[in-house]
């Protein structure tokens, strides 16, 4: 039976709807992955260049792992003792199958291929699981899920982070370090003093990120690193912490010197109001242009910039306590460990970072590992993750101290550490059965059952689908900056005129075109998570499943609705497996008998092989209706629950 | 003849799934969170007892809302709010309404002519010129700051109030932009379903032809087949939770109500006098959710930031035109219908124009003073309340606060104003921030 008609079976009578891109069905369409660019097209084009970004991955040293083992071992001890005192009978260990698809999920981001997790349960080496895991540490699946994590911490936004600044190239230096595997206290160190603009110094879209918001920012920057809500004392005295409002203000003062954005009368851009200048110009250059908004993102967004001015908070004016006056200026100061000293000549956010991601810090490393911890498991040794107080007690505190100190021993190498907990015992049992709540007493007789994150459920979908998903990366930041980066004392208007023709000219559209055009299918772009603009918008699948819209902190969502169940029934993405062209049409295809093939169906989407009932099942299916059986076999298993979470 | 009908069937079929394919996933229907939302959210007992703390006085009849907002900032001198003779005024001018005395600007003729219906705020005013912390602050009665977010009208009445229809999404945006606060720090159940084209309506509701089990039972059976050890071995409520959502997709999937979202069930005379823009066709999908008894409704138009050359290029027209088309349709096939006592229909905008034309021929933003309307759902029309002063640059008459305006709302709803409800980080919260219903407008 030729595959054309297999295909045509396996699709029943599927509708030939909207099918975009060849896809489906034409002679020249190849599988998902630049895989086509080897082959000639029918008609000879010019080759379209694609901007591409050189990409260094960090792997792990292969020295430090009998240490980091070591740790773990350390770890399993503590863990251990808690299960003596509390008497709780840990977990039984994950069989392989169960442990392949977790560590890929919580590493790389997406479920294993069944070709992945078949060499992963043939192979008998006894080392296998460190093993794997540090090849996924080694990979680039880590930064890009990673970079998931962390654009819902830091609400990293492609399009816009301020008033018409551009976000991309701060988010693509957030890939980079995780890519590079920054250390973490560097990273942070680098966004909190990061000067200049986001296009010279990407860094500084951190602070960008709450332009106009001073007060605000800092209670973001205090929450996310280390852990603490002060927030609540932005107005008054904190309700349920011991933060006073001066302490709030003190704070505040260690950034509130740092300005964000040049006024267009600014003395560098020559004197006048260098935007209503130009733009008077423009009207000259461009008949078309109205005055308005038109280039605001070559004159507006490049008055945005960091830089320090030294400014002097004060008190509000209707301050109520006795500890200060109304408008009373403040001076900065910490609110916990070692007081910042700020060096003469330096700004007072220098000594503040200092501070902050100084292994002193009480909080500092406590947080992350701590937050990396719960990524891990499922919840925290403390939690809430970002509102720990004086009194916050861990489940296990010695746990807490020596993750904290491992921490810093690695040096904030977060792939060191991860590499430490994967490592654990308790990390590699079984996923707890019963349900555990807020509030509930939970030794960690395992990691919970999860709900994978909108990106996993997403990443899944294409790594079942297309044939090299890591392949595809997002246009480069620079092929924008290069255009939009202006310095605002020597513009012309000719010379804006000029690049904002270039940015819509049809070179940059067709390497668009070809950059997209191999991963598309029924308007969707098909790649990573991470490589998609971000956030998605509001219909989109990913923010279907839960994934952020980047305004607030941290507010991605395991859970279920309607919408992901209608779109899991009927939508576009369960469709397009069963597409010929995608890679489970193709694996599946590839096995000679019924056995074999549902198998690789099992292994694709469960990462495991069917029971004899769930083969009996199967085989009843597809005997019942012929190939479009096998349709069914993998339209049910995407939509059972067991592929949606995390054993 | 039959086989006739079955390619009718299959053709009608089809173009709704290539509706689905070119707007892509734009909803999200609501989970109806009862079964699995956190507690008393069912609104049982909590209602009649906080509905006090709304002030005595008349109460409001609404049990639906349809929110018009008026995106980028409605100028309010060439709408509602004229002030003939004054420089101020432009070049628009006001024309007479079917309430004497009541002058509404020229390019709003239809709804003139149901002014009797209408009570039209002329004294709002809101503390931030930004167009974001405008429409913020406008759904929320909150300054938006970034430690939480708060919730938007929709999702305080299904918090309240619990679900009303039992099958459909209890809360939609029609051609809302993204940054809607939405359901704010409640339950993500709450969030407003996103219709981004109303033309498209629901979508993923089809069942795609591959599957040679058309029926939902035989396909949940065979998923069910697959999953029952795992279910087995984890009993918890998030797992649980997809059985719910499972099964309510099944039954919007089957509902006769999933018409409530196809505008092909409106005869095209219907449609066209809607207007057959978004907005219009908004509005009708409003209409159409009002009758299947959706409780909150919210449309955008946008187009009303003006700056430059208000009165050129028939700029001002085209989009009061829109309004006044749809908007005035709207009221009055609901009038019609006897579903206007029972619907509370809002115009709402971020702030108002500046009263001095800018060296441009346009109106930049101005929070001092603006308009909107509130009819039906228990209002009385007919009227003007509140009042600018003679060039419409601040409220000077009965001033009412964008948390008034929400409490009013709230008010015709039945919500508690007084009642605090709390985030997860404990922090209280409530409806219309302290904002005080104007009781005036119900009697």
């Amino acid at each position: 039976m030729s595959i054309r008609r297999l295909s045509a079976l396996f699709l029943a009578t599927v509708f030939s709807l909207a099918c975009v891109s060849g896809f489906v069905g034409s002679e020249n369409s190849t599988a998902f992955g630049q895989g086509n660019k080897n082959k000639p097209p029918k008609k000879p084009e010019p080759p379209v260049h694609v901007p591409e970004r050189k990409i260094s991955l960090a792997p792990v040293n292969p020295n430090t792992r009998s240490h980091a083992l070591a740790s773990a071992a350390k770890v399993n001890d503590l863990i251990e003792a808690n299960y003596k005192k509390f008497k709780v009978t840990p977990n039984p260990m994950a069989s392989d199958e169960q442990f392949v698809r977790r560590v890929y999920l919580d590493l790389a981001g997406t479920i294993p291929t069944h070709k992945q997790v078949r060499q992963f349960c043939a192979n008998s080496d006894t080392e296998k699981r460190a093993k794997l895991i540090d090849v996924l540490l080694s990979q680039e699946g880590y930064s890009s899920n990673f970079y998931n994590y962390w654009a819902d911490i830091l609400r990293l936004k492609d399009n816009q982070i301020t008033n018409n600044v551009p976000g991309r190239p701060y988010c693509e230096w957030v890939k980079e370090c995780l890519e590079t595997n920054k250390p973490y206290d560097t990273f942070v160190y680098e966004m909190l003093t990061a000067e200049g603009k986001v296009w010279d110094n990407p860094a500084s879209g951190y602070i960008l990120r709450d332009s106009g918001m001073p007060l605000d920012a800092m209670n973001n920057t205090i929450r996310i690193f280390l852990g603490t809500q002060i927030g609540c004392a932005q107005c008054h005295n904190h309700p349920f912490d011991r933060w006073t409002q001066k302490e709030f203000y003190e704070m505040a003062a260690f950034t509130f010197g740092t300005a964000t954005r040049r006024g267009a009368g600014d003395k560098r851009f020559g004197g006048g109001n260098v935007v209503n200048k130009l733009r008077d110009e423009m009207k000259k250059v461009d008949d078309k242009f109205d005055g308005g908004g038109k280039y605001n993102k070559f004159l507006i967004s490049n008055l945005f910039e960091v830089y320090d001015n030294g400014a002097k908070l004060a008190l509000p004016h209707d301050y109520q306590y006795e500890d200060g006056k109304p408008k009373q200026q403040i001076a900065p100061k910490t609110i916990f460990g070692p007081p910042a000293k700020i060096e003469k000549g330096q700004a007072p956010r220098v000594a503040f970072a200092k501070w902050l991601t100084s292994p002193e810090n009480p909080r500092f490393a406590k947080t992350i590992s701590n937050r990396l911890w719960k990524r891990l498991f499922g919840v925290g040794q403390i939690e809430p993750v970002d509102d720990i107080k004086d009194d916050s007690k861990p489940e296990n505190p010695e746990l807490m101290d020596f993750l904290t100190a491992e921490m810093i021993r690695v040096k904030f190498d977060l792939k060191e550490y991860l590499r430490i907990v994967c490592n654990t015992k308790a990390y590699q049992r079984e996923a707890t059965t019963a349900e555990v709540t807020p509030g509930d007493e939970f030794h960690f007789p395992g990691p919970l059952l999860r709900r994978m994150t909108a990106e996993q459920v997403w990443d899944s979908f294409i790594t079942m689908a297309v044939t090299k998903p890591d392949e595809y990366q997002k246009e480069p930041a620079r092929v924008e900056a290069k255009l939009l980066n202006i310095d605002l004392s020597k513009a012309t208007a000719t010379m804006i005129y000029e690049h904002n023709k270039e940015l819509a000219s049809s070179d940059i559209k067709n390497s668009r075109e070809a950059r997209n055009k191999p991963y598309r299918y029924k308007g969707q772009l098909l790649v990573r998570a991470s490589e998609l603009p971000s956030p998605q918008p509001p219909g989109h699948f990913l923010r279907q499943f839960g994934q952020s819209d980047h305004e607030a902190i941290e507010v991605s969502s395991e859970d279920g609705s309607v919408p992901q169940v209608l779109q899991m029934f009927n939508g576009p993405i369960t469709h397009m497996l069963l597409e010929p062209e995608s890679m489970m049409y193709k694996n599946v295809i590839a096995e000679k008998t019924m056995d074999g093939r549902v198998d690789v169906i099992f292994q694709s989407v469960l990462s495991r092989r069917p029971t004899t009932t769930e083969r009996q099942v199967a085989n009843a299916e597809i005997k019942a209706h012929g190939d479009a059986g096998y349709g069914n076999v993998i339209w049910a298993l995407v939509n059972t629950r067991e592929f949606l979470f995390v054993q | 003849m039959l086989s006739q009908l079955k390619s009718l069937d299959f053709v009608s079929r089809r173009s709704l799934l290539e509706y689905a394919a070119k707007a892509m996933l734009g909803v999200t229907v609501l989970p109806g969170a009862m079964a699995f939302g956190d507690d008393k959210a069912a609104g049982k007992g909590s209602k009649k007892d906080d509905d006090k703390s709304s002030g005595s006085g008349p109460t409001g009849t609404a049990k639906h809302v349809i929110f018009l907002y008026m995106n980028g900032a409605m100028t309010h001198l060439d709408t509602f709010d004229l002030k003939p003779g004054r420089e101020t005024q432009g070049d628009t001018k006001g024309i007479s309404t079917s309430v004497s005395g009541m002058q509404f600007g020229e390019t709003l003729p239809e709804l003139a002519k149901l002014a009797k219906e209408m009570a039209v705020i002329r004294s709002l005013h809101t503390e931030t010129g930004d167009h974001e912390g405008g429409r913020y602050l406008l759904r929320t009665s909150y300054k938006e700051i970034a430690s939480i977010r708060h919730p938007g009208m929709g999702a305080w009445a299904l918090k309240v109030l619990g679900k009303q229809n039992r099958t459909l999404p209890d809360n939609v945006l029609i051609g809302g932009e993204a940054r809607h606060p939405g359901a704010g720090f409640l339950e993500p159940a709450f969030t407003p379903v996103p219709i981004g084209d109303p033309n498209s309506g629901l979508q993923n509701t089809v069942t795609p032809k591959y599957l040679t089990e058309s029926s939902f039972e035989k396909r949940m059976d065979l998923i069910d087949k697959f999953d029952a050890s795992f279910r087995k071995k984890y009993p918890q409520k998030q797992v649980e939770a997809y059985g719910e959502f499972y099964r309510q997709a099944n039954q919007l999937v089957h509902s006769e109500e999933l018409k409530a979202f196809d505008l092909g069930q409106e005869k095209a005379e219907v449609r066209d006098k809607y207007g057959r823009d978004q907005f219009g066709q908004g509005c009708l999908l409003a209409r159409r959710l009002v009758e299947y008894n959706v409780r909150f409704i919210e449309i955008g138009l946008g187009g009303w930031d003006m700056h430059t050359d208000i009165y050129e290029n028939a700029k001002l027209p085209r989009v009061a035109g829109t309004l006044d088309r749809a908007a005035s349709v709207l009221i009055s096939d609901l009038k019609e219908k006897g579903l206007l006592k029972n619907t509370l229909v809002v115009l709402g905008t971020e702030f108002g124009r500046s009263p001095r034309l800018n060296q441009n021929g346009g109106r930049d933003h101005h929070p001092g003073a603006f308009s909107g309307f509130l009819a039906g759902g228990g209002i009385k029309g007919g009227r003007f309340y509140g009042k600018s002063d003679k060039d419409g640059f601040s409220a000077e008459e009965d001033d009412v606060t964008v948390g008034d305006f929400n409490a009013t709302i709230a008010h015709a709803l039945g919500l508690p104003l007084s009642k605090e409800f709390f985030s997860k980080s404990g922090r209280p919260f409530k409806v219309a921030h302290d904002g005080k219903p104007i009781l005036s407008l119900f009697s």
